[in-house]
């Protein structure tokens, strides 16, 4: 069975995915916080805060993104998983089959 | 700092704290995009096509929008940058605003040599636009970029700009080439072969109004019968980091070009040339502006290493070539033009090699704005003709150099679009 893709395998790199989803997440809260608490006051130190409010914002959706790519992935490897057992159970029907032939014909 | 200009209240030391803040989270990012990419080709991924390819692409066309789609991780990345950058230039700016005489953090002293930029990008940081101060500070002492861009390879911690731009460049496929001949010019034939460095930049600057991708072999014919050859090359029109983008000129030629490497933008040149019965004996100049001189240089590097075609010289305008022009071999005579407040030449955070083959011109023609400062027609067309004008002997005979460009019979321009093509 080492030939067939493993499902296993592919639960994990979701698990690494979502872990930079998370990552993304933890980011977009430093950044903001980090803007905050600069001690700058002007009209352009607004401007920055919003570009930062915003730049948060899409590291958010980024992760979300991120979250749906690692979504889609365990949904694949579910599939592969469940074609994995169909293989399997194949394979062990057909061994059993050859088997049976091989008792048949005294082999 | 307290009571900067027009009574903002500015500390530096938050200021820069939190530029490296921004860019620490760059550099992460950055890394987060390469391994994210990764594991689009992982071979469990890929292995596992066999059984449910619905579900792998739809995985992989998720995962492609979350890095490449319009406000991706690669782009998240390069923003994070731009506040790092951003966050220095205006601290800088309230220092020598302020003209405090107290230490401050060696990333920000690095910025305070050009002190009229920074009085320019303090007044416009009073009137509250950092956009307007930050591009004031550039383009009145682009150096500021050299600085900068140090600071960000080094906080991304890719070791050099070099390394940096290959690892990203790794990410994104440039396909191949696929060249169509669009056929003469014959507006610009008419007007007759070039006479001067000014003609030679105008007519880069008329096929950088073409489309994204076009380029021309300019077939000249000296009275003596000899022919020589113009090759125009234009530079970024697409700044787009999109996997399987057909346009040549978009940000991963500029990502691979100054790592040096050949680029599909180069091969469709390449081809052209051979489209247009370029001989190998024949002398070629290759003419690049931004991108497209560095697209230039590395095609001389590799031409003359191959022997395909015999490139006597190049003309670069506002291309940051300090990294790829180290190795340009002694027989082909460079001339990089640079406008002083154009910052594009200073993006590889590298200066041009000091060499008797390169040579490097610096004009004066600041509109005080980026795009315009970094334009072909509007600064590098006027400030060829500065250089027609010098009597500056290195430029003298770099231009005598050139007499046989400029003193041809007759001219026939060739166009061809040079596009991507993905299997």
């Amino acid at each position: 069975m080492a030939v067939l893709p493993d499902a296993a395998s592919l639960e994990a790199v979701a698990r690494r995915i979502g872990g930079h989803a998370d990552d993304m997440r933890s980011r977009a809260s430093r950044l903001a916080a980090a803007a905050e608490g600069v001690r700058w006051h002007s009209t352009a130190a607004a401007a920055f805060r919003g570009d930062v409010r915003d730049l948060a914002c899409r590291f958010r959706r980024a992760a979300g993104e991120i979250d749906d790519a690692a979504h889609a992935l365990r949904k694949h490897a579910a599939a592969v998983r469940r074609a994995e057992a169909v293989v399997r159970a194949a394979e062990r029907t057909a061994t059993t089959a050859i088997h049976g032939i091989a008792h048949v014909l005294g082999l | 700092m307290r009571g900067g200009a027009n009574g903002v209240e500015a500390h530096y030391d938050d200021m820069t704290a939190a530029a490296r803040l921004f860019g620490r989270a760059a550099g992460s990012t950055g890394e987060a995009a390469l391994a994210l990419h990764g594991y689009l080709v992982h071979p469990a991924v890929v292995a596992s096509a066999v059984l449910d390819p619905g579900g792998a692409a739809d995985f992989e066309a998720r995962l492609l929008a979350a890095l490449d789609g319009p406000n991706g991780i690669t782009w998240l990345a390069a923003r994070c940058t731009g506040v790092d950058v951003g966050l220095r230039a205006a601290a800088a700016a309230y220092i020598a605003a302020d003209c405090l005489d107290q230490r401050v953090a060696p990333e920000v002293a690095a910025l305070t040599h050009a002190p009229a930029a920074i009085a320019d990008g303090a007044a416009a940081l009073g009137r509250g636009d950092p956009g307007v101060a930050l591009q004031r500070l550039l383009t009145d002492d682009p150096e500021l970029a050299d600085v900068a861009m140090d600071a960000t390879v080094d906080l991304l911690s890719w070791g050099s700009m070099s390394r940096g731009t290959r690892l990203l460049a790794r990410a994104f496929d440039d396909g191949s080439p696929r060249v169509t001949s669009l056929g003469d010019d014959s507006v610009a034939d008419a007007a007759g072969p070039p006479r001067s460095l000014r003609d030679l930049l105008a007519g880069l600057g008329r096929r950088d109004l073409g489309q994204p991708g076009e380029i021309d072999v300019r077939l000249l014919v000296g009275v003596d019968g000899r022919r020589r050859v113009i090759v125009d090359v234009p530079g970024t029109k697409d700044w787009s980091l999109a996997g399987h983008n057909p346009d040549v000129t978009s940000l991963v030629t500029n990502l691979r070009a100054i790592a040096g490497e050949v680029t599909t933008y180069e091969q469709g040149i390449v081809e052209a040339l051979h489209r247009a019965g370029v001989r190998p004996y024949d002398d070629v100049l290759l003419v690049g502006h931004s991108e497209g001189g560095i697209v230039a240089v590395d095609a001389a590097r590799h031409l003359t290493a191959s022997g395909e075609f015999h490139v006597s010289h190049v003309v670069t305008a506002g291309a940051p070539i300090g990294l790829v022009a180290a190795g340009v071999p002694s027989n082909v005579e460079v001339l990089a033009i640079e406008n002083d407040g154009d910052i594009v030449p200073h993006l590889d955070g590298a200066s041009n090699p000091d060499r008797v083959n390169i040579t490097t011109a610096t004009v004066h023609r600041d509109h005080g704005a980026i795009l315009a400062n970094h334009d072909v027609n509007v600064s590098y067309v006027p400030g060829a003709a500065d250089i027609d004008a010098s009597d500056d002997p290195s430029l003298r005979a770099y231009l005598a150099g050139l007499a046989g460009f400029r003193t041809a019979a007759t001219v026939r321009t060739c166009r061809y679009l040079i596009t991507r093509s993905y299997p």
